[in-house]
């Protein structure tokens, strides 16, 4: 059957090949792109012959064919497979949460488009912050294409408003963690059943502490983000780490966390349920307004860190071109227009005017009557990380000066020191790899408070017999080359 | 040529060809089964220089890549045995497997006894079927119905049992001490009721003339069960064991990590290779890694397997299967 159907397309293809070659029109060109969102949308064909009419209007030779893929574990492993039997398709998704950019680059897997980005698509790239660019370079290459969105990430509180309003508290003056206790023993004495502080081992508070994880999430080898001296460190010895796994313990066996918090790794259903109190968030302008409606439970955010810009933060969401693109360039100038372009940019992100939504005024778009969220046809729940975010239009009710505000709090950020450089795991790779498993196994019950501070010398000990210390000396002879380099 | 013979041919010779041409029908039936064995089992094992190779991607399809991927011998493997962990998950593997290997099959054997003996069908249809249950389950349902036995705050143990004993509730996913046991349990309660079911089966095809001879030399039920039945069924449990312990370097995941939740404090007792190779590999992405990781595991297990046969043969040679 299989055969019979490759045989087929073979004659196809080859009736094809005869048939452009005696009337020298050339086919237009199908541009496969994959991507995350809330999975492929039922009017996604519409959108597709929509935006390939577009783009053929503006010069492109080629139609546009879109697969999505769903939040979580599904886009990841779709992309495996893809990648992996090399299938060929033109661009996808990546970015330095699914779909692993660097593990991507590393292998070999995107094209190189450091010159072919300049050439063929300028305008993206001039319109980007620069931090975005050189952040998301690697060995000074580049290998996708950065949304224009928000740069700099700040770590803060996020509370559920229903109880901070029932019981009149003070939020704003939190400048600390050690700062909520008493508003979580309020809670906890008279409200059973909610969960005071969610501090769970994977959506945990030590990212308050903010340290500029240089090698991998779960490699403790930091900098400081205003580091003098650019000395990598072992977060576990530093002071900081050792005050905040004091401090969980305390609220874990105070009962402000939930007693399974080392093994629970699902956090939305209880936050959905009004049963979360507190817990620590990304944050950045109306990142309030953003969670009310996602999670349906109004809030009140408070920041604790300052806004810093990272390398992680400029790899955040990102389009590459896949090695097995049979017309890279014709990619390119698809994406360039995607980012620049404010009618495609919003056609992609929102659908079709009159069907999946109608103009309120100018930025400002509402349902059609009879349309809602549930029953749209095309709400595939990217505006925010796609293409170029201040081309998007806003849904009616959405603070329209956030575009505004994304920009004063992308210039008041400071950037980290190693801003721009990516660790190069591949010399130690066999530590990095039982470095990672010490980390599951030791330090994320520490975070969450499960585990008793004693141990903690313990799990140092166990990351030194797994070799963190080479990893930290490599990470440090690869910055400094690297800072010498930028001359920093 | 009698049954055994046609059944394990022991050398290819010129009356194979004879055989053949004889028995033209059978081969051709056996023929679709061949080729699904060679697609799927021998074609694909063409893959295991991915262990051997860095493997990057390059222009053109899988295969293209795989050629052009750098040859670096033995560099992948290197990451299973520096770990500090490499006793630990070797050691878990091991003695994990050795006690279901056991454990599995002394229960089912007697549970598949018991059910020959029970002279109602219909409760031994309902115990059966009650048994098998388990097995068509998935480790991330099992993994729920014990949470919500075992969880800390809201699990039916703490908040009921241990409370009426008046004790103090034990916080079940971070104390490595009970662990052990609990793994062992949970994959009797998976893998019992199939094993059981298979020896039962080979129990029933127990040509009765056996049992009503021995009756009538007067042998009780218990001198049955040790002269008749277990010498009968041997062969069947042999074959089970050796398929057992051709995987006693493989661990299942499903038991090891999505049961335990993948608690961190539990990791001393329930990290497995298997587990080690998922927690490192996941988030590195490396496929030279993770090949060399099961390649390692294949090639031990082929090699149990041959050494536990070469035993069998020793003490019977009748139940080696090679």
């Amino acid at each position: 059957m299989k055969h019979t159907k490759k045989l087929v397309a073979l004659v196809l293809l080859l009736g094809v090949v005869m048939l452009g070659a005696t009337t020298f029109a050339a086919a237009p060109y199908e541009i496969k792109w994959y991507f995350i969102g809330n999975g492929q949308q039922p009017d996604v064909k519409l959108v597709e012959d929509a935006a390939s009419k577009y783009i053929q209007k503006k010069g492109l030779n080629a139609t546009l064919k879109m697969q999505c893929y769903t939040w979580g574990d599904e886009y990841d492993n779709r992309m495996r497979m893809i990648i992996a039997s090399g299938e060929k398709f033109d661009i996808c998704f990546t970015s330095s949460w699914a779909n692993l950019y660097k593990v991507n680059v590393a292998r070999g897997a995107f094209l190189d488009i450091t010159d072919l980005w300049k050439k063929y698509a300028p305008k993206s790239r001039a319109q980007l912050h620069p931090a975005f660019i050189t952040g998301s370079a690697i060995d000074g290459r580049n290998y996708a294409i950065p949304a224009n969105k928000e740069l700099a990430h700040q770590w803060g509180f996020w509370f559920n408003k229903n109880l901070v309003d029932k019981y009149k508290m003070d939020v704003t003056k939190i400048k600390t963690l050690a700062d909520a206790e008493p508003f979580f023993k309020i809670i906890k004495e008279k409200e059973p059943g909610v969960i005071p502080f969610q501090n769970l081992h994977n959506e945990n508070a030590v990212r308050v502490l903010d340290f500029d994880r240089i090698a991998d999430d779960y490699i403790p080898a930091v900098l400081y983000n205003d580091s003098k001296d650019m000395k990598v460190l072992n977060m576990l010895e530093t002071k900081e780490f050792k005050e905040y796994i004091e401090l969980a313990r305390k609220y874990f066996l105070a009962g402000y966390v939930p007693a399974d918090a080392a093994t629970v790794s699902e956090f939305v259903t209880d936050i959905r349920a009004g049963k979360v109190f507190s817990k620590i968030e990304s944050l950045k302008p109306f990142a309030d307004e953003e969670r009310t409606a996602s999670w349906g439970i109004p809030c009140v955010t408070v920041a604790l860190t300052q806004p810093v810009v990272q390398t992680r933060d400029c790899t955040g969401s990102m389009q590459a071109i896949s090695k097995t693109s049979k017309n890279p360039i014709m990619a390119l100038k698809f994406l360039e227009l995607f980012n620049t372009d404010k009618y495609l940019n919003n056609l992609i992100n929102f659908g079709i005017e009159g069907k999946h939504y109608i103009k309120v005024s100018k930025n400002v778009i509402d349902y059609p009557p009879g349309v809602t969220a549930q029953n749209s046809g095309y709400k595939p729940g990217t505006p925010w990380m796609f293409g170029n975010q201040y081309l998007n239009y806003f849904w009616k009710g959405e603070n329209t000066s956030k575009w505004e505000a994304f920009k004063k709090f992308n210039e008041s950020s400071i950037s980290a020191k190693s801003l721009g450089f990516n660790f190069d795991s591949t010399p130690v790779k066999n530590e990095v790899a039982a470095c990672i498993n010490v980390w599951q196994t030791g330090v994320a019950p520490l975070v969450c408070g499960a585990a008793d501070p004693k141990t903690l010398p313990d799990v140092i000990a166990r990351f030194k017999a797994a070799g963190l210390d080479k990893v930290i000396a490599e990470a440090q002879r690869q910055l400094d080359a690297w800072a010498k380099k930028n001359k920093k | 040529m009698n049954e055994k013979e046609f059944l394990y041919p022991r050398r290819l010779s010129p009356a194979w060809w004879h055989e053949s041409r004889k028995n033209r029908a059978l081969f051709l039936m056996l023929f679709p089964g061949v080729l699904v064995l060679l697609f799927y089992n021998y074609l694909p094992m063409f893959g295991i220089i991915i262990a051997f190779k860095n493997f990057m991607f390059h222009d053109g399809n899988f295969f293209t890549s795989l050629f052009k991927s750098e040859w670096i011998g033995l560099r992948n493997f290197e990451f299973l045995f520096k770990t500090p962990d490499a006793y630990v998950i070797t050691r878990n593997t091991l003695l994990y497997n050795l006690v279901f290997i056991t454990s599995c099959t002394i229960i089912s054997l007697a549970f598949a006894i018991m059910l020959n003996e029970i002279r109602s069908q219909k409760l031994s249809r309902f115990y059966q079927g009650s048994m098998f249950l388990p097995y068509f389950l998935s480790w991330i349902v099992a993994s729920y119905l014990l949470y919500a036995f075992i969880s800390p705050d809201k699990g039916f143990i703490n908040t009921t049992i241990l409370k009426s004993l008046g004790k103090e509730p034990i916080a079940w996913y971070s104390e490595p001490k009970y662990w052990p046991y609990i793994i062992v349990l949970i994959n009797g309660w998976k893998w019992i009721g199939n094993n059981c079911i298979i020896y039962l089966s080979s129990i029933i095809g127990i040509d009765q003339e056996f049992y009503e001879a021995a009756r009538i030399d007067g042998a009780n039920r218990w001198q049955q069960i040790i002269h008749i039945t277990l010498p009968q069924i041997m062969p069947v449990i042999i074959v089970m064991f050796l398929i057992f312990v051709g995987r006693i370097f493989n661990s299942d995941l499903g038991l090891f990590y999505q049961v335990p939740r993948n608690a961190g404090m539990l990791y001393p007792v329930t990290q497995t290779i298997d587990v080690y190779v998922f927690n490192s590999l996941m988030r590195m992405g490396d496929i030279g890694m993770s090949s060399a990781a099961a390649l390692y595991q294949s090639v031990v297990g082929f090699i149990t397997i041959l050494a536990a046969n070469y035993a069998v043969r020793k003490i019977d040679p009748d139940s080696a299967i090679f």
